[in-house]
């Protein structure tokens, strides 16, 4: 068998536990093929329920070590990884857990998962200068052509379900004990981005939300925002968005 | 290769070694042990962020060695060229003294397997892995050190034995060796063979580093299998191959790996402290 077919035959052996006659192609002896086998498999699925129940924290927290690990096994065998950084790994699990028919009964499950994904994102993404309250003295804000980039740590989320007061409660032991947690719908619209190598989630208006999520021009969107929420606080947003390190400097 | 003003020499100063892994970042800053390197996965480095701070910071105080498990060598696909792009952005900023990566295999068509799979020991198996190091140490301008694998499958097809396949792959590409004696006591255990065979066989000036951990031991109706886990300490039969090895091929950076359910810190000190022993005791041997 040429090194090729070996490989997509062991490939698809990990990730649908089946394998035509492995004994023409393994040496047999001492514990049995079937237990040798499993090592891989088993250690393939391990390996990425452990990433995902890292990168899903608050997931797991909700639905619990044992439904987290079968649900992330699930995901693993129709998603494999595709590249070799494992912390890249995971990015269509929140689309993954919206069709989980055993997850259907928690409906915030996927929003917050979202969550996780970008403050994921957030922790990783790598090192660019951010336009500060400093560098901003720098930039004519009124220029037609301005355009002001987010930075790669910057994810903007909106969700029917209080999803960064999910998170935070679930994971303040604190705010557990006192069991006053209400899982109302509310329209949440969020920032999430990096400081000081720390995520942070920032509330929006949905105005603010409207603003950043135009990649137009500056004065562009500014006026498509104000089209559509006439009462759109530009100072307001420019300042909480520049704290949070939001645009790139250049 | 110069090296930025803030980070010290890149040579260690003892051969001792430990893996570094995130859990310990701040006790290694705050506590500063001493250790004569430290050795990271560099993929754990991709991004920015957090990790890159403590990597920098670290680095102005121990020589790094950059032990890579993502290039899928031994794989027909082509190597990932973003992956070598990161990794040679991270030796260029780092100047790790040793890159290393394994005789193993993980992508296939759409799938980057977690893990470090088996390769049958064939010529077809050696001209692949031999044209990826040689791709790779080309894209670096340096040579690197291929890692022994621990496997739970042998192939019917093999035409040679491991130790001669790592032997003829060094031959082929001017790679050198990572010798992992923990890998070889599991081989052994797992494909019935006595190791220190394999390390006779092993040529000597190949061997620029040397891997000791912990495995977990599973039995199936009274046959044994060990499984290459990092979650233990070192096994005493592994610290006489150790000894072993030592005495046939000579001292060599070696290094303490640990990679699941962490311990703290001072356990890996421990062992760390138990190479140190075992090398100082080698050399005793070597001067009388």
């Amino acid at each position: 068998m040429s090194l090729h077919k070996t490989q997509t035959a062991f490939k698809e052996m990990i990730l649908t536990g089946n394998m035509d006659t492995p004994e023409q192609i393994f040496r047999t002896g001492g514990a049995s093929l079937n237990k040798r086998l499993s090592t891989y498999k088993n250690n393939y699925r391990a390996g990425l329920s452990s990433v995902l129940s890292e990168t899903y924290q608050t997931i797991t927290a909700l639905v619990g070590e044992k439904f987290m690990y079968e649900m992330s096994k699930a995901y693993a065998l129709t998603h494999p990884p595709q590249k070799a950084c494992l912390h890249t790994y995971g990015e269509d699990f929140p689309s993954f857990i919206a069709d989980f028919e055993p997850a259907c009964a928690l409906p915030y499950l996927s929003d917050s998962a979202r969550l996780d994904w970008a403050a994921n994102r957030a922790y990783h993404a790598p090192d660019r200068e951010a336009l500060s309250f400093k560098t901003l003295d720098h930039i004519n804000l009124e220029d037609e052509n301005l355009t002001l980039k987010l930075h790669p740590s910057v994810s903007l989320l909106h969700a029917p379900f209080p999803i960064a007061d999910i998170r935070h409660y679930v994971r303040n032991e604190e705010q557990q004990e006192q069991k006053n947690f209400k899982m109302n719908k509310k329209e949440t619209y969020l920032l999430i981005s990096r400081q000081d190598y720390s995520v942070y989630i920032q509330d929006l208006t949905p105005a603010d939300y409207h603003f950043l999520s135009h990649t137009l021009p500056l004065m562009e969107s500014l006026e498509a925002t104000l089209e559509a929420f006439p009462h759109f606080d530009f100072q307001t947003c420019l300042q909480k968005t520049l704290a949070c390190e939001t645009f790139l400097a250049r | 290769m110069s090296h930025p003003s803030n980070q010290p020499c890149s040579l260690p100063h003892t051969l001792a070694g430990l893996g570094l892994r995130f859990p310990y970042h701040q006790e290694i800053l705050d506590t500063k042990p001493d250790i004569g390197w430290l050795e990271i996965h560099p993929e754990n480095y991709f991004g920015g962020g957090e990790p890159l701070f403590f990597l920098e910071k670290i680095r102005e105080h121990y020589p790094l060695s950059f032990h890579a498990v993502g290039l899928s060598l031994g794989s027909t696909e082509p190597v990932d060229l973003d992956h070598i792009r990161q990794l040679k952005a991270l030796i260029d900023r780092f100047d790790p003294f040793q890159f290393s990566d394994h005789a193993s295999w993980s992508a296939s068509g759409n799938a980057h397997l977690n893990d470090l799979l088996p390769l049958p020991y064939t010529q077809e198996s050696l001209t692949t892995l031999s044209c990826n190091i040689e791709q790779v140490q080309d894209a670096f301008g340096q040579t690197i050190l291929i890692e022994n694998p621990s496997t739970s499958l042998a192939f019917q097809e093999d035409e040679m034995s491991e130790p001669a396949f790592l032997n003829a792959l060094t031959q082929r590409t001017g790679c050198d060796l990572l010798l992992d004696v923990n890998n070889i006591y599991v081989q052994s255990v797992n494909h019935h063979f006595d190791p220190k065979h394999y390390i006779d066989e092993i040529t000597t000036q190949t061997i620029k580093e040397i891997h000791l951990a912990g495995h977990t031991v599973e039995k199936e109706a009274g046959h044994t299998l060990l499984i290459d886990t990092h979650s233990a300490v070192v096994c005493d039969k592994v610290w006489e191959l150790y000894d072993y090895t030592l005495r046939i091929h000579g001292s060599h950076h070696t290094l303490i790996e640990w990679d699941q359910d962490y311990p703290p810190l001072s356990v890996l000190l421990e062992e760390t402290s138990h190479v140190k022993n075992a090398l100082d005791k080698a050399k005793h041997h070597v001067a009388t």
